[in-house]
């Protein structure tokens, strides 16, 4: 046999690599040096820690395997959320594991270019740099122990000039409301208004108002309390109204106004005014200011302008109190529980600050996780100020515009990552813990604080008592917060506060909160105290009349509103890219920015969705794509916050537009003009429209609820003379999930849940152009202008149908029925053919177009219980399977059967409004199973097709037909 | 023109040398993956005999192999763990003076692993343990093994076969996820 050369070659090649097969092949397998107590290799373990992603202060648990968190979820016993978590919390995780944190101390070099420091080195040079200046520190919002060791640290090197920034800063609400932002108990509310507050979205603690708000709605003796929206755009918040009243940005406030009950017997009707201004309906404003007035526990909600917060908080005091302090009649807007958002320092303080920087009255700057140079409006000139300052040190975990411009980089560890406390309420102590170990070279901030005091010259034991900020909170909580409880170490009171997350009236303890810390001469802050409110008046002439002229856009101004993404919120979730690729809930935008424009607008305009317009007001100038939607007030442009970062990371940087420095006032008026060309918006490609197949139904509040159509049981039962193939046996168990659409608010918190529990890639902007997404469950959005529910949300998973139309048509079995009735996608057979994808009528398959990348360390984050597809495969929803198998595993441990709540998946977990019942179909029972049998509001998606799915909707309740 | 190359086979089917050793490989393949179980495992860093310390000491599977009861992992034993009994027994035997080694350098043993389900495979332990199955059932008789090695090849026949013989779940779901 003669070889040629070439074929010589190929052979040598193969053998060897043969050989490679034979020899390699073995893993290893390291085991540890000393054995962790509580930890169990392939058993998670649970941790309990406040969630810092904005400053609601939800309690959070975190999963941890093998040492590495790999799941948030809210803390079953916390006060504000009950367990429940929104999608910037379930996105904490990648706060900690953002490959762009910073992972060692930078300092600025002569050329300007960061270079690496060693801490001993970074903390001397910048505690002598430090030492005698004039100091002045920038902090998000901190409560507790970080801010108490914060103004005492500044005291320490002689200085005051705390300035707690945040972009999103309620000034609003404390103006209108005696200094303070007071609690609101919606869920007692029969009649809600909101003025412009997004309380369904970011506005002041999230999830606890989705989930009073789902209280709220729940309908009692036939009733239920209403839910009017009144703002410049369709939010997701305005889309779970009742009713909603769009007017430009400002003119809430002349609502607000005249809805006022001290109009009630005078001779003059505000709202033909304000209704001919905006073009509303006069009727169906008076019946809303009528039923508003005459509610038994009406509730306004203050968000918008100054203007229009007070106006609304007005609202809630209609009566003149004689009491010394502010006080709404029914008591539903608190001021006596204040929230943490309080403290956060005015405006003008940020403007002192500036002024004073760039006079050079400044030497040194701290920032710690507020990001000004982003978020300031370019106006304010704080860029342009930082440049006077000497020295300014930088303590973010993250390369931010603000963290750009610092001279020394002493990166704090990220928030999961650290002890500390956060109080969102007075009576409400949130304990922090690091859930693992540090995975940079970096150090908590209250031991960075201490060690440049200490580099400075000043003694830590004399002036924070402690050498390091553990020591600091152990003291202050047990001098300050709970005080006669043994504190030494491993005293089980201290113990108990780490286990369940903090503290707060039923935590654990008997004794009351308490708030003796106030006098126990430690610096805390103070709770301002409430002073009452101007007593509104009862008009005697009319010149008390609304006045409109102020903020009547004149011919052809176009009002800028910027609000807070519900993602992004202020900008600090740009860089985690679930928040990325989680489609806006209305507008369905990903991965970048967009201005609403309205029809009539637009057409002035002469620019179409995708069009490229110019926003620009004194200089500072935004490029976005237009979105033309109905649901925007005219004359209006509004755009989200959050994106255009010029850093922070890789996810973050060059995506959209950053509107924030355009936003010199509340709504200010821009100058658009559009670009000339186009630029499509990235957006998921859903339908807009259900074009009649009814997917979401609907059943009016007034009606009584009646099932339509039989529900078809996905067991054997369920198979009638029409079907050709009989229905599977089922062993034990055959799981189902009910969905109430009536609940569901549109937040996607289910969907941020579900990607952070079965490792799902994530494919950016491209990917999401090509119809590539990979979320298994979505939240379809379906828009009807002409219904009096114009926006309905539709949480849409795999309906693991019986009659499943993706099983027969794989050619190798990869989709199948699973014995306890769910349809399997089994990886390890799937070839990539598509075929079910194809034959799928809900459109939940998905297909990996590629081997997804999680960049170091982001791979630490995924779920060893779930495989990591890989190329070529098909995957979708599986009930979490892993849930499921653990729960029985667990069950049959214990030698007991599975009990209905057992097993929750991930997306049921997290919804605050508890849109979700997961359950067994067989056990008679469960929740699932009366919602099959007896739920008048139960209703199949695409019923006709006959697939039996196990996911039962519950049809929404609208008013009107 | 005519355009008949369709008709031809193609090439690869005319390279005799090129499909010998794509035949010889495949052989080679399956081979090694079976002789691997038969012959003695992998050289471990540290010549640990199962013979000895499970066979002649007869030291029990779950005091190294701790959370095999409670877990979907058995557990590999801590450095610690095994100084519990070497930091008397036998301290100068050179293998075992390489345990202190490691030890006092922080280091963990690189054990090369034996025993694998693929990814996609999720296996725990713990249920079938709690169903009473030997450890030597799938991991054969590590008591005469001095070097470990897999006694059986995991692969979805062995595991399917034994399913079914116990009427245990033969679901795709039980396993593959």
């Amino acid at each position: 046999m003669r070889i040629s050369r070439r074929g010589f070659l190929q052979g040598i090649g193969v053998s060897f690599g043969g050989f490679g097969l034979m020899t390699l092949g073995y893993d290893r397998l390291v085991p540890y040096i000393h054995q962790p107590d509580e930890l169990v290799p392939g058993v998670s373990t649970w941790y309990a820690t406040s969630c810092r992603e904005c400053p609601a202060g939800c309690g959070m648990v975190l999963r941890s395997r093998e040492s590495r968190v790999v799941k948030c979820e809210g803390n079953p016993h916390h006060p504000v959320n009950r367990g429940r978590l929104c999608a910037r919390g379930q996105a904490a995780l990648h706060g900690l594991y953002d490959p762009d944190r910073i992972k060692g101390p930078l300092r600025r070099d002569s050329s300007g270019e960061f270079t690496a420091a060693k801490w001993d080195e970074a903390v001397s040079a910048v505690g002598a740099e430090l030492k005698g200046k004039r100091i002045a520190f920038v902090t998000d919002l901190q409560t507790g122990s970080l801010a108490s060791l914060t103004r005492e640290w500044l005291a320490a090197l002689g200085s005051d000039r705390l300035v707690t920034y945040e972009p999103i800063d309620y000034e609003n609400i404390k103006t209108a409301a005696g200094g303070v932002v007071p609690s609101f108990n919606i869920a007692a509310a029969d009649h809600l208004i909101s003025f412009g507050a997004d309380f369904l979205e970011t506005w002041i603690s999230p999830v606890e108002y989705a989930r009073r708000f789902a209280e709220m709605r729940q309908i009692k003796n036939g009733k239920r309390a209403r839910f009017v929206y009144v703002g410049p755009r369709m939010s997701m918040t305005a889309a779970n109204a009742d009713e909603r009243i769009i007017v430009p940005p400002g003119a809430e406030a002349q609502v607000a106004e005249a809805f006022s009950p001290k109009w009630l017997g005078v001779a003059y009707d505000p709202l033909t005014p304000v209704a001919h201004k905006y073009g509303l309906d006069k009727r169906s404003l008076s019946r809303v200011s009528n039923e508003f007035i005459h509610a038994k526990a009406p509730l306004a909600l203050p968000g918008g302008s100054a203007e229009t917060a007070r106006a609304s908080m007005a609202l809630n005091a209609p009566e003149t109190s004689s009491e010394a302090k502010w006080r709404s009649p029914t008591g539903l807007a608190d001021p006596g529980r204040p929230h943490a958002v309080t403290h956060i320092s005015s405006r003008s303080e940020m403007t002192a600050l500036t002024a004073d920087m760039e006079a050079g009255k400044i030497d040194a700057l701290v920032v710690f996780g507020a990001n000004p140079v982003y978020s300031l409006p370019q106006s304010a000139g704080f860029k342009e100020a930082l440049k006077h300052v000497k020295t300014v040190v930088s303590l973010s975990s993250y390369m931010d515009e603000t963290t750009a411009q610092a001279h020394w980089v002493l990166p704090s560890s990220a928030p999961l990552e650290t002890w500390g406390d956060y109080s969102p309420y007075p009576d409400t102590i949130n304990l922090m813990q690091p859930v693992m170990g540090q995975l940079f070279d970096t150090k908590q901030t209250g031991d960075i604080l201490i060690e440049l005091a200490k580099a400075s010259g000043v003694e830590p034991r004399s002036v924070f008592h402690a050498e390091t900020f553990y020591d600091y909170l152990r003291r202050r909580w047990g001098i300050a917060i709970a005080p006669g409880e043994a504190q030494g170490a491993g005293s089980p009171e201290w113990e108990s506060h780490v286990q369940i997350g903090g503290r707060w009236p039923g935590s654990g303890e008997a004794a009351t909160p308490t708030t003796g810390y106030q006098t126990m001469g430690w610096s805390v802050e103070p709770i301002p105290s409430a002073v009452p409110a101007p007593p509104p008046t009862a008009p005697s002439d009319m010149s008390d009349r609304p006045d409109l002229s102020d903020i009547s856009p004149r011919k052809g101004d176009i009002k800028l509103h910027a609000y807070p993404h519900i993602y992004f919120y202020d900008g600090r979730g740009a860089n985690r890219r679930w928040l990325q690729e989680m489609p806006d809930p209305i507008i369905h935008g990903v991965w970048g920015t967009w201005a609403e424009l309205h029809p009539r607008t637009a057409s002035k305009l002469g620019v179409e969705t995708n069009d490229l317009i110019d926003i620009s007001r004194r200089g500072a100038a935004i490029r976005v794509p237009v979105y033309v939607t109905s649901g925007v007030a005219p004359d209006t442009v509004a755009v989200p916050i959050g994106e255009g970062h010029e850093e922070y990371g890789r996810y973050a940087r060059g995506i959209g537009a950053n509107v924030l420095p355009l936003l010199d006032t509340e709504s200010p008026t821009v100058e658009i003009t559009p670009a000339g060309e186009s630029k499509w918006l990235t957006r998921i490609k859903g339908a807009i429209s259900q074009n009649g197949r009814n997917i979401v139904q609907t059943t009016p509040l007034d009606k009584p609820f009646r099932r339509e159509e039989e529900i078809a049981l996905p067991l054997p039962a369920g198979y009638k003379w029409k079907d050709f193939y009989p229905g599977h046996e089922h062993a034990g168990h055959r799981w189902a999930m009910a969905i109430d659409l009536d609940k569901c608010i549109g937040c996607g918190a289910c969907v941020t849940a579900c990607y952070a529990e079965n490792n799902l890639g994530v494919v950016g902007p491209d990917g999401i152009y090509r119809k590539r997404e990979m979320s298994w469950i979505r939240i379809d959005r379906y828009v009807d202008w002409k219904s009096q529910s114009p926006i309905l949300f539709q949480p849409m998973l795999c309906q693991h149908c019986d009659a499943a139309p993706c099983e027969p048509v794989c050619p190798v079995y990869a989709s199948a029925h699973s014995e306890e009735g769910v349809n399997m996608q089994i990886y390890n057979r799937c070839v990539g053919t598509r075929y079910c994808a194809n034959n799928c009528p809900y459109k939940v398959r998905r297909f990996n177009w590629f081997d997804y990348e999680w960049p170091s360390p982001m791979h630490y984050q995924l779920n060893p219980d779930v495989t990591v597809r890989s190329r070529g495969v098909m995957e979708k929803c599986t009930f979490c399977i892993q849930r499921i198998r653990e729960a029985e595993i667990v069950a049959k441990h214990e030698g007991r059967k599975l009990k209905d709540g057992d097993i929750v998946p991930a997306c049921a977990q997290t919804c605050p409004t508890g849109v979700f019942a997961f359950g067994d179909l067989m056990d008679p029972d469960s929740q699932v199973s009366k919602a099959f049998r007896d739920d008048p509001r139960a209703y199949q998606v695409l019923a006709e097709l006959n697939t039996k799915t196990a996911v039962l909707y519950l049809k929404k309740i609208v008013e009107g037909s | 023109m005519t355009h008949t190359s369709y008709l031809m086979p193609h090439t690869w089917v005319r390279r005799p040398t090129l499909v010998l050793f794509l035949v010889v490989l495949t052989i080679a393949v399956v081979a090694a993956a079976r002789l691997r179980s038969l012959q003695p495992g992998p050289e471990q860093p540290i010549p640990f005999s199962h013979r000895v310390h499970a066979g002649d000491k007869e030291i029990g599977c779950f005091f190294c192999h701790q959370f095999a009861m409670n877990s979907s992992n058995a557990g590999m034993p801590s450095v610690e763990k095994c100084l519990l009994c070497h930091n008397v027994i036998a301290m100068r035997f050179p293998p075992i003076a390489k345990i202190h080694t490691y030890y006092s350098r922080d280091e963990g043993i690189p054990w090369k692993r034996v025993n694998r389900v693929p990814d996609f495979v999720h296996f725990s332990h713990e249920p079938h343990l709690a169903r009473g199955f030997d450890c030597g059932r799938c991991h054969g008789n590590v008591r005469e093994m001095d070097r470990v090695s897999q006694a059986n090849v995991f692969t979805m026949d062995f595991c399917i076969k034994c399913h079914r013989q116990n009427k245990a779940s033969q679901s795709c779901f039980v396993c593959h996820y």
